[in-house]
């Protein structure tokens, strides 16, 4: 709080004539040259005092001059070449590719499928897919299936991450012109981007981080833009570059979440710029409001409408109802075509036999069948437990509770809530039972086996009994088909019929445990009716109901539910899986495929990630340094560099925070992959550090620096230019390219190595054996 | 720790505080005569212009709506001295006197074990019969509730079975009333609180009655349970915390004064956190605020040296302090309870032998053929070498031998001589034969009869570079194969110089005769089918020097079983080291902390969770609800909660805004000085509540509704802090003493409309149906409770 004051306060004092509009030019600082102070550090400092001030983050205008449009047409065909060199190896299913090239048959065949990431960039692979004449027949089954044989044209979907990797180069040069560094620091950044092998690696494949990485980068770049524009506010253009800046982070929020990163980055970035506009005097509060309400149109309104158009479209095109959509919402399924379309009697009856599913778990039905219960505990009666699928051993039928009897004389007597009622197991003719017995899975004190119990001749007993509780309604209201939500209470134990969600062992087919709990919340114990029917209601007349169909936004909602839930519980074992405390200084990479004398292995270039890693310490050192020595009134200026330095390499820093801290928190399988928004981020920084360390050397010797670096970063390249581009090399060349032992390239498929052999072999005798098919 | 320089310095002007007033004073434009900071600091006619830190936030003063107001009327001496005045003295007995009144009023008159005097009431009792239990919280306030026993003459054999009625001898109203004593005193600790934050008389006596009048922190303190010590040393530390800033912003550095009142600080803190884990939460307000001086006294631009020794006193007082009081509990903890009892298996076997009573404390020393033994690798976790009838689902499918940390009766193996001999031999009647380092055994599994072997025919089941090792009966496999050599890696127990295996204290390997691999527990634990133990392999010999010196393949005896041996006192042959145990302890603590996680899908009538405490939805019955019964309902006072609940919601949204309008140049408040003694005022007080309160939603484990009472505490101040903040502006104070008067008013009355509740009903619930303000609130009937 006080730092914050005190800033403020000394924001308060800067002179006013050395406002906004003056400040991207270097001006002259307005403090008098007379006041020295008695005891000062050091006269420089004294001088340029208010010039060192926090300010805030501010990039001058970019006027981009006809040598820049040279150089962006120049750094897009290097990198479209880099990106597309060799694009048709291997011919053969690579990695996430089964599961990306399959979902993109899906959209042609327009059946549902469900996968954990937004639709957009699935969407591009399939709309690539149909203009490069694939039919979506082929479903890319595993790791390794030829393409040529199954005639598909890979080439040309993976064509589109290949283009759009190559865009991010001249965006990063135009990222970093934006932020005001000259054009050799800006070539320098899109080279260290260009020459990123795990960035090349990803975008010659179908994967969905070479799209996100676009929008990704596309976003900040727009942003970037937004910010020189400060000085003129509702410009057309700068509406422009807002709005881009919005439409591009819904685009890759569309295209997987891990871009909801850039929420706080933009968002920290809005706040501190409205915190700064608010400070302004000249600007009237209604000003200030104006600013915030566009910032709000265009950063939040916008991209949730973007991710919701992109879903509108998802769901138009994936209209038919397919075996993925078992496990949505009886719902979701009433709203595609082909779906269950389950109609009922509305109203339930002594007597009736229902069907009865749980309302807030995706479990299935009430169901028993003729085995027993076989655990340690329990009562060895009939098993009963909840089953996923529609079934004839999932109908019971309402009987009234032990011993009493219902004057069905008047016609059938309707089901109320507070009714002690029974359930007798059609297929069976057991009643649903409870007692003092321990269920399977369960151990608590307070939960009890349910089973099926019962014999000819014989009547049941008060432990058949339960009271039907509906939810949210009163006393005697009449129980509905589909609408009425409701619970089962073992009068007897004062327990409630419960979904433990939990899986039975084999001798119960793997269904799902009920219990019957005491002190039972309601959510998982909550039923409703999904199918009733009275046998002496024949009548054509009765009312009947059904799901209502799920809208748009009721689908979005239940997609996005099912999504987080399904990122929640990916706890693999991938060997190649990793966590985010080995990501930054690239402790291993992913193995993606292996061939004959070659292997696809996503490894970044060394030098880049460390180098990366490295600038972002001497920015976190050199901000804190300086920080701390601000407040003993020692200003250090780095070359007049410091507020250039600052704003564009802080901006980054946040960036790359924002796209690395919340990793940690989360227990999900995580891979090397999920690095790259912020190791570009990281990159940027890099780039800036190197022109802040050589812009006080003379202009050859920051040549020379950055032309060795180049040169150094190129050398990497092409040292691991085989593991990206599947090149065939040999073991020693494999183990020679181990530059830490923790990198564990597969080198048995090098030529000389185990794999390459076995390979060979294999191929000779198969071609022998066809060469003498055809010939017989 | 009071260097001669920086008395000095001290009296000449207590550097820091002096230049902010003359900084912030745009009249004076000459340093103040004596002080001299040419050494250090700006000349005070450049600072405004340049270097100004504390600039009139209002810029335009004739324009801002809210005309600054004047405060000298009710404005209270800030000066060091003189702060306490004789009527204080009078208010705080008469607080105190009303105090007493209303927490002892009829303490005694449910005669029977109470809400959770069942845990603390027996864990008092251990501490005076000396057994050993383990419980979630540290020992000091246990230890105060077994003084609180002495007193009252117990002599520690009534074990507080919940519910019971205490027996004749047990006086539990004299305990009670100790007890209650810690609770007596926050309320006289909450007037000198305000004082010392500077609210007005009359609101600091208000907010002493809002801690007085609030019916949960009353009940609370009415029981033998720990909340009461926890309460007293939250608000002991708040009060040496808030006294200290005084100190150090108007009085000099490093006087005397100073160290009591910053050492007082460390001390309670110390005691707070020994009491319950809570305390950690006093702790980081603490440290917090003491970064945010320390950081402020750093561009203030105090001299290094000073700014050293503020450093050092600090780190001393709040770090070292704390922690000194932390171990020393335990130190007194484990010197009281020198029994063997439930907790010992929650420590080393080093420290179980040591304790009276113990199965490991008397046992034979040395390790004969034919012992029974229990056998624990070195290696932490795993636990002792164990086996069962179940079988590898792979590799030999013989009998699996595991590591399980539990006492077991399958952790039981005898030790016979290797070969031929091993199997012939009558251990009942042949002579006595030690073992000795490179004698060759078998381990025969007690309970089976199989022995332990292995082979390099079959591989670990999960480590696969490793030998699978099982367990046989004769009949199964070559009996060359089930001879293990003893190899001494360690003797811990020095003065015997003798080769024997020794229980406890000696260190060995076994070495596997034929293959020569060592036998290892793994890292790794067994799937279903080995029921999660860990999987114990044999570690081939090929593999390098550094893995026979790992901890994984050293084993020793635990215990020794043997008839014919005499039994010895161990603890004259191990060593427990205090630290280690203490280290231990508390690890076991957190784990049974983190165990005890509530089921979401369980309806409880005694837990709450955090977001139902600020507007107290869910409060809590005590005791059985029986009509004839006794009963106590933890109920806050409402009106009091909600309007807490209110006042510290408010409280950060008002910060924003005023940061805003500073931001904006348009603020009421005339400098930022101005601002800061509001601000180091109310900050720990929001500051305590914030910390007390939020950290709970990130809890896993079970909470109750008085998890919430320290924050409750400082929210109550913060009430009486915001109303006196609040009237002293409004018209000029001229309602201060009226304000104070009706909430005092308000607050009591709401009191004694659910003291009922406080000091127990012994009529139907149902009675009081009317005083149900809330659906929630389970007065006479539970909603979901079946």
């Amino acid at each position: 709080m006080t730092v914050e004051m005190s800033q403020a306060a000394e924001q308060g004092h800067r002179p006013k004539g050395h406002s906004m509009s003056s400040r991207g030019k270097k001006s002259v600082p307005q403090v008098s040259k007379g006041d020295h102070p008695a005891t000062g550090d050091s006269k420089a400092g004294a001088v340029e005092i208010e010039r060192f001030v926090p300010e805030p983050a501010y990039f001058a205008r970019w006027q981009v001059s006809s040598s820049d449009w040279m150089l962006l047409l120049f750094v897009s065909v290097v990198a479209l070449v880099v990106r597309c060199y060799r694009l048709g190896v291997p011919a053969n299913v690579v990695f996430d590719e089964v599961h990306f090239g399959k979902f993109a048959g899906r959209y042609l065949n327009q059946t549902y499928f469900f996968d954990l990431h937004p639709p957009l960039a699935k969407m591009m692979f399939a709309l690539a897919g149909k203009l490069a004449g694939y039919d979506g027949i082929f479903d890319f089954k595993s790791i390794g299936l030829d393409y040529h044989a199954a005639g598909v044209p890979y080439v040309g979907m993976r064509l589109m991450p290949a283009v759009l990797g190559a865009l991010t180069v001249p965006l990063t040069y135009a990222t970093s012109r934006a932020c005001g560094y000259k054009p050799d620091t800006s070539l320098m950044a899109s080279l260290l981007v260009c020459v990123e092998n795990g960035l090349v690696t990803q975008s010659r494949l179908m994967l969905l981080d070479s799209p996100l990485v676009f929008f990704t980068v596309a976003t900040v770049f727009c942003w970037t833009m937004f910010w020189t524009l400060q000085d003129r506010a509702f410009s057309a253009k700068w509406w422009l570059w807002l709005a881009m800046t919005g439409a591009m982070m819904g685009c890759a929020m569309s295209c997987k979440w891990v871009a909801l990163f850039l929420i706080p980055l933009i968002g920290l970035s809005t706040v501190h710029d409205l915190w700064d506009k608010i400070a302004d005097r000249t600007l009237s509060f209604s000003g200030w409001a104006l600013h915030f309400g566009a910032r709000a149109l265009a950063l939040i309104a916008l991209p949730l409408a973007v991710y919701i158009g992109w879903f509108w479209v998802h769901f138009s095109v994936l209209h038919k109802h397919g075996p993925d959509a078992i496990a949505l919402t009886p719902e979701f399924q009433a709203a595609l075509d082909g779906g269950p379309q389950v109609t009922t009697s509305r109203d339930v009856f002594y007597g009736s036999e229902i069907r009865m599913r749980t309302t807030n778990a995706r479990s299935g039905y009430l169901h028993s069948h003729l085995h027993p219960w076989k655990h340690k505990e329990g009562s060895g009666q009939q098993q009963v437990t909840i089953y996923s699928f529609a079934d004839a051993n999932n109908l019971w039928t309402i009987e009234p509770a032990y011993n009493t009897t219902i004057d069905q004389s008047q016609g059938p007597v309707p089901v109320r809530s507070g009714d002690v009622l029974r359930l007798r197991h059609k297929a069976t003719g057991r009643f649903l039972h409870s007692h003092n017995k321990r269920p399977a899975l369960s151990t608590d004190k307070h939960k009890f086996e349910i089973s099926g119990y019962g014999f000819a001749n014989f009547s049941g007993d008060s432990n058949d009994d339960f009271r039907l509780e509906i939810l949210d309604a009163p006393e005697a209201t009449s129980l509905q088909a589909i609408s009425s939500r409701f619970r089962l209470i073992h009068t007897n134990l004062n327990c409630a019929v419960y979904n433990s969600r939990k899986k039975l062992p084999k001798w119960a087919f793997g269904q799902i445990e009920v219990n019957c709990m005491h002190n039972c919340m309601p959510r998982m114990s909550t039923w409703h009716i999904e199918h009733a029917r009275h046998p002496n209601i024949t009548s054509e007349s009765v009312p009947t109901v059904s799901y209502k169909p799920l809208g748009l936004l009721g689908k979005i909602w239940e997609y996005n539910r099912l999504m987080a839930e399904s990122n929640e519980n990916l706890k693999g074992d991938h060997p190649f899986a990793a966590r985010p405390q080995a990501w930054p200084w690239l402790r291993r990479g992913t193995a993606y495929w292996g061939g004959y004398g070659r292997v696809i292995y996503q490894l970044g270039n060394p030098l880049v990630w460390w180098g990366a890693l490295g600038s972002l310490a001497v920015f976190g050192l050199l901000w804190f340094v300086l920080a701390i020595l601000d407040k003993r009134r020692v200003f250090l200026q780095l070359g007049g560099q410091r507020r250039q330095y600052f704003s564009s390499a802080g901006f980054f820093t946040l960036a790359w925070l924002c796209h690395y801290l919340p990793f940690f928190l989360m227990p999900r399988e995580l891979f090397l992959h999920h690095y790259f928004p912020a190791l570009w981020m990281a990159i940027m920084v890099l780039a800036f550090s190197l022109d802040l360390f050589t812009c006080r050397l003379s202009p050859p010797l920051r040549m020379a620096i950055y032309v060795a670096v180049a040169a150094c970063v190129l050398h990497a390249f092409h040292t691991f230019s085989y593991i990206t581009f599947a090149r065939v090399w040999t073991k020693d060349a494999c183990l020679k390219a181990k530059w830490l032992s923790t990198w564990d390239i597969d080198c048995e498929h090098a030529i000389g190595g185990l794999k390459a052999t076995v390979q060979s072999a294999s191929a000779n005798s198969t071609a022998a054996g066809s060469l003498l098919a055809s010939s017989s | 720790m009071e260097p001669h320089n920086l008395k000095q310095r001290g009296r000449q002007g207590n550097g820091e505080h002096e230049m902010l007033m003359v900084l912030s004073d745009e009249h004076k434009d000459k340093p103040k005569p004596g002080a001299d900071y040419s050494a250090y600091a700006i000349p005070v006619h450049q600072a405004n212009r340049t270097y100004n830190a504390y600039p009139v936030l209002a810029t335009d003063t004739e324009n801002a709506k809210c005309d600054p107001t004047d405060f000298s009327a009710v404005s209270l001496d800030s000066g060091v001295e003189g702060i306490m005045r004789s009527r204080d003295f009078v208010i705080t007995a008469a607080l105190t006197l009303a105090s007493l009144a209303t927490r002892l009023y009829r303490i005694g008159r449910r005669a029977n074990v109470s809400w959770d005097e069942a845990h603390f009431g027996k864990f008092g009792a251990m501490y005076i019969n000396g057994t050993f239990y383990h419980d979630v919280h540290p020992p000091l306030a246990k230890m105060l509730v077994a003084l609180a026993e002495v007193i009252a003459g117990h002599n520690g054999t009534f074990n507080f079975k919940s519910g019971a009625a205490y027996p004749e001898y047990v006086n539990y109203t004299l305990m009670r009333t100790q007890v209650a004593l810690y609770g007596v005193a926050l309320v006289p600790l909450a007037y000198l609180t305000c004082l010392q934050l500077n609210l007005s008389r009359s609101m600091a006596v208000l907010a002493a009655c809002f801690v007085l009048f609030d019916n949960a922190i009353c009940v609370m303190s009415r029981f033998i349970l720990l909340d009461e010590p926890l309460l007293f040393f939250t608000a002991l530390t708040l009060w040496s915390a808030a006294s200290f800033q005084r100190v150090s912003k108007y009085g000099q550095q490093f006087s005397r004064k100073w160290w009591v009142w910053l050492l007082m600080t460390g001390f309670s803190l110390g005691c707070v956190m020994s009491s319950k884990w809570i305390g950690l939460f006093s702790v980081v307000m603490i440290g917090i605020a003491t970064i945010d001086d320390l950081f402020r006294k750093y561009c203030n631009l105090i001299p290094w040296e000073d700014f050293a020794c503020h450093w050092n006193a600090r780190v001393v007082s709040l770090i070292f302090v704390p922690l000194i009081v932390y171990v020393a509990c335990f130190w007194v903890h484990f010197r009281l309870l020198y029994k063997s009892g439930t907790g010992d298996h929650k420590l080393s076997a080093n420290f179980q032998a040591k304790q009276l009573g113990n199965r490991l404390n008397s046992q034979p020393f040395d390790v004969a053929y034919g012992s029974a033994a229990e056998i624990r690798s070195m290696y932490d976790g795993p636990g002792l070498l164990h086996s069962h009838i179940h079988r590898y689902p792979g590799g030999s499918h013989l009998q699996q031998i595991t590591c399980f940390p539990h006492r077991d009766v399958n952790n039981r193996w005898l030790l016979w001589h290797g070969g031929d001999k091993g199997t012939e031999t009558n251990y009942t009647i042949a002579p006595i034969e030690f073992i000795v380092d490179g004698d060759i055994v078998q381990i025969v599994h007690n309970i089976t009869g199989a022995a332990m072997q292995t082979s390099r025919r079959f591989l670990a089941p999960m480590t696969s570079s490793h030998f699978e090792v099982a367990a046989a009966n004769s009949t199964d496999w070559d009996k060359g194969t089930r001879d293990w050599r003893v190899e001494v890696v360690k003797q811990k127990y020095k003065r015997r110089r003798d080769k024997r295996i020794h229980a406890m204290t000696t260190v060995f390997r076994l070495r596997h005769v034929e293959t020569g691999c060592l036998l290892r527990v793994g890292r790794q634990r067994l799937p279903t089918w080995g029921w999660g133990q860990s999987e114990v392999t044999c570690l081939p010999d090929s593999s390098g020097k550094k893995n026979i010196k790992s901890s994984d393949v050293l084993w020793y005896v635990e215990h020794n079983k043997n008839s014919r041996v005499p039994k010895d006192d161990l603890s004259r042959y191990v060593s427990s080291n205090f630290f280690v145990n203490m280290v231990q302890i508390n690890i076991e603590m957190a784990k049974t902390n983190n165990a005890l996680s509530p089921d979401v899908n369980k309806y409880s009538v005694l837990e709450s969770r955090p977001e139902s405490w600020l507007f107290l939805k869910y409060p809590m019955r005590m005791v059985g609800w029986s009509d004839t019964g006794i009963k106590y309902y933890e109920i806050g006072n409402p009106i009091l909660w909600w309007a807490t609940a209110l006042v510290c919601i408010f409280y950060p949204l008002r910060l924003i805004f005023w940061a805003l309008q500073m931001q904006r140049k348009c603020s009421r408040w005339r400098s930022l000085r101005e601002f800061l003694d509001f601000w180091d005022n109310s900050k720990f007080l929001w500051g305590g509540w914030a910390l007390h309160y939020i950290p709970f939603f990130f809890f896993g484990r079970v909470l109750y509704i008085h998890h919430y009472l320290p924050a409750l505490y400082f929210g109550l101040l913060l009430l009486a802090f915001e109303l006196d903040h609040f009237f002293k502006s409004w018209r000029r104070g001229r309602y201060l003493h009226m304000a104070a008067l009706c909430s005092g008013f308000l607050a009591f009355v709401v009191f004694l409309y659910f003291s009922p509740f406080t000091y127990g009903w012994d009529r139907p619930a149902k009675e009081l149906a009317g005083r149900q303000w809330l659906s929630t609130w389970n007065i006479f009937h539970d909603l979901y409770a079946m």
